[in-house]
């Protein structure tokens, strides 16, 4: 027993020694003398007294003197003196080593109160034990450096605006939809395209946040006396392997007041597999909830009840009409230049104006300020550069991107039907950016598009593109900044056949117009900060020549005459934080529509269907006379309030007017759709939208979810008359009626924003019902019951996944499941004119068989050695994985005078691709 | 669209982008109303069909007969058309004024009344030539016209293709039953013991077919009224051009509705569904249902002068036309039990192998009866226009 007694006593004195020991170590005193000394010169005056063995990494002190001296002080708080200044932290072992370390795996020394409510940060930090990264390191520095902002006399400001830019700091570009915002009080501020942010907070000592997706959450210590400027650079989040991002502050999907608003990055977009491994911005928005096409060969897609027609595509506020390449396989962004999209479908800012159902924001990215960078992919159809650098370092930069296919190559081994056949497309991006000084930025965007095809058929077809716009961001003060653009967009197409020489025609559509915006944003106090601005577009449409394409042709010059209109707008809107928790964002536009001269209007009888008879008389107005104005208030209306850190409800509601329309009788938006503009004959479209949301994270934040609704009420929307002819026709009014909609819906959406596994899940049910019913249009459809939209797809669910299993490799899944969309169907056949030729039944009465496919994708990338001049990156994958043949049309063909029912589907099978995309230096 | 999206499937060695579809919707039984057919004021004699519509399983033609079955005229006129053939209507020499608007009248047996639109007379010009181009892939054939007073802008054609076809194989033998007790049981005859003549009777034959497809056109768009449209091809090879053929074309002068109609009614049936065609869309014609307003009736009608055009096109002028006829002979044992055995299926056409003395026959050539007997393809009465 007593020697068991003396075993435990040894055992715990041994503890107690050790543990004793170590706090004996910083409560001893020591005695310091120094005057402008290296840090070496103390530590040996320390490890002289006391015996420690102390070990640091001598950079981290380079250059640096020290000035302190005392008879008697504790170890501890010597150090905390010395080093606290440094962001450098210390600890002990048992085996009286002391180490200097800037690596926050060892013990803080700053107390846990030095910053209040900082307990997650604290955590979060402790959290990284596994990270053995350099740049978290030097972040952690920044982490604990103490930033002052201002003139330290000014006492008696009370509220101080601080203004900054956040960029990225390897590249210098901007960071947009950044977070920067303070706990306590709850303030915060969101960076704008430029990156640049605006708060205000109260005086004194704060812990500024500052989050962006994809990038490392960056936390600031700052001490505020008067107005000032923080420019912070943020580095890229690369997710390893152990590390578990615990954060209590990914709320953007939380605090935000617009609801509806789904951002995608570009790297999210390139995990997503897609069709010949090409990375598709237009095909990842349509992945997300409320958003829909209506099959493979259109990139057209349809947002929460709304035809292809009523999404305003922005590049770089450029407005691009046809999204796509290649009938819709390949959407025409290059995902290379691509910075963020955006796509506003319930809340559109009341800067945006146009259309009725959604903006689609896509910004570009800008070119690298520090060295000339590239990159290079190659696949199967495609292959693309893009070179970037530099003009004047770290003051402008520019961007310059190229796509083009090479796939007339494959015609020759195609059976003879394709022998003859031609198609290519490019599309070329220039971006450049250029810091004038501090408050002048100027930004300069070219695009260019272009597609040709001719599939043997006698046809040809080309379509294009082409946008220009220059920006000016300038910032009078901390309070007021504008962005002055201008720009010219056009779109034009043409179809061309020369088979029979009598008969050879072309037949060229274009759409040009200038624009011009003046974007004011002032930050009033933390309460208030008001948008205001205005907007003009000028259209000028050639809605279709039609001329003879030989000398041989008889075919005669038919000019559809041009069309203009001015579109003006004027707005204001108020972002209003009653509280913390309560914020509104408020907003008018004054929208105008002058539809103008050179033109001949038809005036038709009243309260008789528009045709050719009915015409009463012909107006004609000069050039510039104005034939019709329509206008008047569009509403914006958004709330968020917030129950809890992880939890809130947003609301709102918002009105539409679109001036111009696109008129197809096809489903798909085809290369030939025509654009309309409003005249006195054709009504503009009206929309308003109710919709509200709830907002909940889990997990620590790692989990959103949201569930939304909406209720939508459409005006004026245009469907055409049984058999209408929409090219070439000189009054096209006749041809159309205008339909009254409305559109509802629930959306679901889960998704796990960090970790291994990262995706989401997202489930829409919707409805999009039309109705015409006045029998004065001409004609009633369906016995003026509501018939559903083309493009209506009541349940809709997707799922995208990434598993990462390291660095450089990553597997990812998706799948998407759809009801079919609706047809017209034969109910009867009946022989005519020597064949049996098929009756049809309602408008959209049947649906085709629902939708289903799932494709897989594997991204390997090379080496991450930072000094090596290229960095591969292969992207293979299997598109269509079940190999189902979706449906894109069911359709009836009297062939050798029988009937006979055929399903075509775009891709009928697997399809396996592999990319290679190479970045360079 | 069609091709392209076949094109990027066979790029990837994927074929079958094209299914067949099995309709869900249930047809109703009784079918609507079609009427098919022009007024004719000239001397071709004018021929109302009436039919119905079927489901879409059952791709039958089902006529409407016992109608009564008139054209009324503005001035109250009346010049019934009488049924000839099943669901047939016919009247010859219509004296329609031409100053005057007509319409068609129609009792069904059901005792509902249909009624067209009052229609004006159109004058149809005169076809100026059905003209031919022939190429590597085959024959296509043209028709051109024009109106010189500008008053015809909208055309439709039929056509009627005849061509003489000689049976591949020549019949000197046939068939000849042997007395009972003998049962089913067959040998074969000399049809001329001196083996020089044939079975003529079935040897050559005119085969005849109509279009089947919806022809028409156009000269709104072009500057001087004149009109050149391909309106039918013929495969390098066809059986058609093996000898003699002969196409009569048909011209008929359209009002615009009813050219607007036929296009739909094209739209819907030879066009729909590839992915940029226009949606199938409803057929409204200018027929009506006078006893139920909201039951569709199919059809559109006008009335003109039709303008015919016959044209004759040899073998001999299209060198390399190559037909080769798909057939076989095949040798069958002189065996009374092989001769039997074959009865049913084959007809017999020559001696196949004589004994080494020339004395007996030991087999006989026979074939498939497409292949000997030309009535199956056509009549064997020589139109009265055949050169």
């Amino acid at each position: 027993m007593k020697k068991y007694s003396i075993y435990l006593l040894l055992f715990f004195s041994l503890i107690f020694f050790k543990k004793g020991f170590s706090q004996s170590d910083t409560a001893t005193r020591v005695k310091i003398n120094c005057g402008k000394c290296k840090i070496a010169d103390i530590t040996k005056q320390i490890e002289n007294q006391t015996g420690l063995h102390i070990y640091y990494d001598s950079s981290l002190f380079t250059g640096k003197t020290f000035t302190y001296s005392t008879e008697s002080e504790q170890l501890s708080k010597v150090l905390t003196k010395l080093l606290s200044s440094e962001s450098v932290y210390y600890s002990f072992d048992d085996q009286k080593n002391l180490f200097f370390s800037k690596n926050k795996s060892l013990s803080l020394i700053l107390p846990e109160s030095y910053f209040t409510g900082n307990k997650t940060a604290i955590a979060a930090a402790n959290n990284n034990t596994d990270e053995e990264d350099v740049s978290d390191s030097k972040e952690a520095l920044f982490d604990k450096k103490l930033y002052e902002i201002g003139d330290k006399n000014n006492k008696s400001q009370k509220s101080i605006l601080v203004g900054g830019v956040i960029k990225d700091g390897k590249t210098g570009q901007p960071i947009a939809g950044a977070n920067v915002y303070i706990e306590n009080p709850r303030i915060g501020a969101t960076t704008d395209q430029f990156g640049s942010f605006t708060i205000s907070l109260p005086r004194g000592k704060h812990l500024l946040n500052i989050q962006s997706l994809g990038m490392r959450d960056i936390k600031r210590q700052v001490v505020l006396y008067s107005d000032g400027k923080m420019d912070v650079d943020m580095t890229e989040s690369i997710q390893s392997l152990k590390r578990v991002t615990v954060s209590s502050k990914k709320l953007s999907n939380i605090r935000g007041t617009q609801m509806g608003v789904q951002k995608i990055d570009i790297k999210t977009i390139k995990q997503i597999p897609m069709l010949f491994g090409e990375a598709d911005i237009i095909r990842a928005i349509t992945t997300l909830p409320g958003v829909k096409t209506v099959g493979e060969a259109s990139t057209g897609f349809n947002v929460r009840g709304g035809a292809a027609d009523q999404n305003l595509i922005l590049f770089n506020d450029a407005t691009v009409y046809n999204p796509s390449h290649f009938f819709g396989l390949f959407s025409a962004f290059n995902p290379e230049v691509v910075n963020s999209v955006e796509l506003y479908k319930s809340s559109i800012p009341a800067s945006y104006g146009g259309r009725l159902s959604s903006v689609l924001d896509i910004n570009s990215r800008e070119g690298n300020k520090k060295e000339f960078t590239g990159s290079a992919g190659i696949g199967p159809l495609t292959s693309r550069l893009n070179i970037e650098g530099p003009l004047v370092k770290d003051k402008s930069s520019f961007i310059l991107g190229g796509r083009t296919t090479y796939s007339n190559w494959l015609f020759k081994y195609l059976p003879d039907d394709y022998k003859n056949s031609a198609a290519n497309f490019y599309d070329v991006n220039l971006i450049t950016t250029h810091e004038l000084d501090k408050n002048n930025s100027l930004y300069f965007t070219a695009y260019i598009s272009h597609d040709k095809f001719n599939l043997n058929s006698d046809t040809a077809y080309s379509y294009g593109n082409r946008n220009i716009s220059l920006k000016w961001k300038h910032t009078y003060n901390a309070k007021l900044n504008s962005i002055m653009s201008a720009g010219m967009d056009q779109y034009n197409y043409e179809i061309g056949s020369d088979k029979l020489p009598l008969n050879a025609y072309k037949l060229a559509f274009n759409i040009q117009q200038t624009n011009f915006k003046a974007h004011f944003n002032y930050f009033y106090n933390n309460k208030h900060s008001f948008d205001f601005g205005i907007n003009a577009v000028l259209y000028k449409l050639n809605p279709g020549n039609f001329d003879p394409n030989g000398p041989q042709s008889l075919v005669k010059p038919d000019h559809l005459q041009s069309e203009q209109g001015l579109e003006s707008a004027l707005y204001f809107s108020d972002h209003f934080t009653v509280s913390p928790k309560f914020k509104i964002d408020a907003g008018i536009r004054l929208s105008m529509f002058n539809a103008m001269g050179p033109t001949d209007v038809n005036v038709y009888a009243e309260g008789v269907p528009r045709s050719e008879n009915s015409v009463i008389n012909t107006l004609h107005y000069d050039n510039g006379k104005i034939t019709k104005t329509y206008g008047g208030p569009e509403f914006r209306l958004g709330f968020r309030y917030v129950i809890d850190e992880t939890f809130s409800i947003k609301g709102g509601f918002n009105t539409q007017r679109q001036y111009i329309h696109s008129l197809s009788n096809t489903t798909a938006m085809a290369p030939t759709d025509i654009w309309k503009l409003s005249d006195p004959n054709i009504k503009p479209q009206i929309g308003s939208q109710f919709s509200l949301g709830i907002y909940k994270n889990m997990r620590s934040n790692t989990i959103e979810t949201s569930l939304e609704v909406y209720y939508k009420d459409i005006k004026n929307y245009l469907d055409y008359k049984s058999g209408a002819v929409l090219v070439m026709n000189h009054h096209i009014e006749t041809d159309v009626i205008g339909t009254k909609g409305k559109a509802y819906g629930v959306e679901m959406l889960v998704k796990k924003v960090s970790g291994k596994l990262n995706g989401w899940i997202s489930y829409t049910w919707s409805r999009i019902l039309l109705q015409q019913n006045d029998p004065n249009a001409g004609e009633i459809i369906n016995n003026g019951n509501p018939y559903p939209a083309n493009y209506d797809k009541p349940n809709d669910v997707t799922v995208v996944s990434n598993y990462k299993f390291s660095h450089r490799f990553s597997i990812s899944v998706n799948a998407n499941y759809s009801t079919g969309r609706p047809i017209t169907l034969p109910i009867g056949l009946f022989d005519y004119s020597g064949s049996m030729r098929t009756l049809y039944a309602d408008r959209n009465g049947y649906r085709i068989p629902d939708y289903f496919r799932a494709d897989f994708a594997m991204n390997i990338e090379g080496n991450h050695r930072v000094k090596q001049l290229f960095h591969n990156t292969w992207s293979i994958g299997v598109y269509n994985l079940t190999g189902r043949k979706n449906p894109y049309s069911v359709y009836y063909v009297s062939e050798n005078g029988h009937v006979n029912g055929y399903k075509l589907s775009i891709f009928g099978s697997a399809i396996p691709y592999i990319n290679l995309n190479i970045r360079f230096k | 669209m069609k091709k392209l999206i076949c094109f990027i499937l066979l790029t990837i060695a994927i074929v079958g982008c094209k299914e067949k579809y099995d309709s869900p919707v249930v047809s109703p039984t009784s079918g609507y109303l079609v009427v098919e057919g022009t007024i004719n004021v000239g001397n071709v004699t004018t021929e109302i069909v009436l039919k119905r519509t079927v489901k879409l399983d059952n791709p039958v033609i089902i006529y409407e007969s016992g109608a009564l079955v008139s054209v009324l005229g503005e001035d109250n006129s009346i010049y019934p058309l009488n049924e000839n053939g099943t669901g047939h209507y016919k009247g010859s020499n219509l004296t329609l004024n031409k100053a005057k608007k007509y319409k068609l009248h129609i009792q069904t047996k059901d005792s509902k009344v249909y009624e067209s639109d009052y229609v004006e007379i159109r004058n149809t010009p005169a076809i100026d030539s059905v003209s031919k181009k022939y190429n590597s892939t085959g024959l296509e054939l043209y028709v051109s016209t024009h109106d010189a007073t500008g008053s015809t802008k909208y055309y439709q054609w039929d056509y009627t293709e005849t061509w003489e076809y000689h049976s591949p194989y020549k019949q000197y033998l046939s068939y000849q039953q042997l007395p009972p007790p003998n049962i089913n049981k067959y040998t074969l005859v000399y049809f001329d013991p001196a083996l020089i003549s044939f079975n003529s009777a079935i040897f050559t034959c005119w085969p005849t077919e109509n279009s089947s497809a919806i022809i028409s056109g156009s000269t709104v768009t072009l500057s001087d009224n004149k009109i050149f449209l391909p309106i039918t091809f013929i495969t390098k090879g066809s059986v058609k051009l093996s000898q003699l053929y002969s196409i009569n074309t048909r011209q008929y002068s359209l009002s615009e509705g009813r050219y607007n109609y036929l296009q739909k009614m094209k739209k819907n049936t030879e066009g729909t569904g590839s992915v940029f065609d226009a949606q199938p869309s409803e057929l409204v014609g200018n027929i009506h249902c006078t006893t139920n307003a909201t039951e569709p009736v199919i059809g559109y009608i006008d009335i003109c002068n039709i303008q015919e055009k016959r044209i004759f096109i040899n073998n001999s002028e299209l060198p390399d036309w190559n037909y080769l006829a798909p057939c076989l002979q095949t040798e069958v044992k002189n065996s009374v039990d092989s001769i039997s055995f074959v009865h049913d299926r084959f007809l017999p056409t020559d001696v196949a192998k004589y004994s080494p003395t020339g004395l007996a026959v030991l087999s006989y050539f026979f074939s498939t009866p497409a292949c000997v007997d030309c009535t199956i393809w056509g009549t064997n009465k020589k139109p009265s226009y055949w050169p």
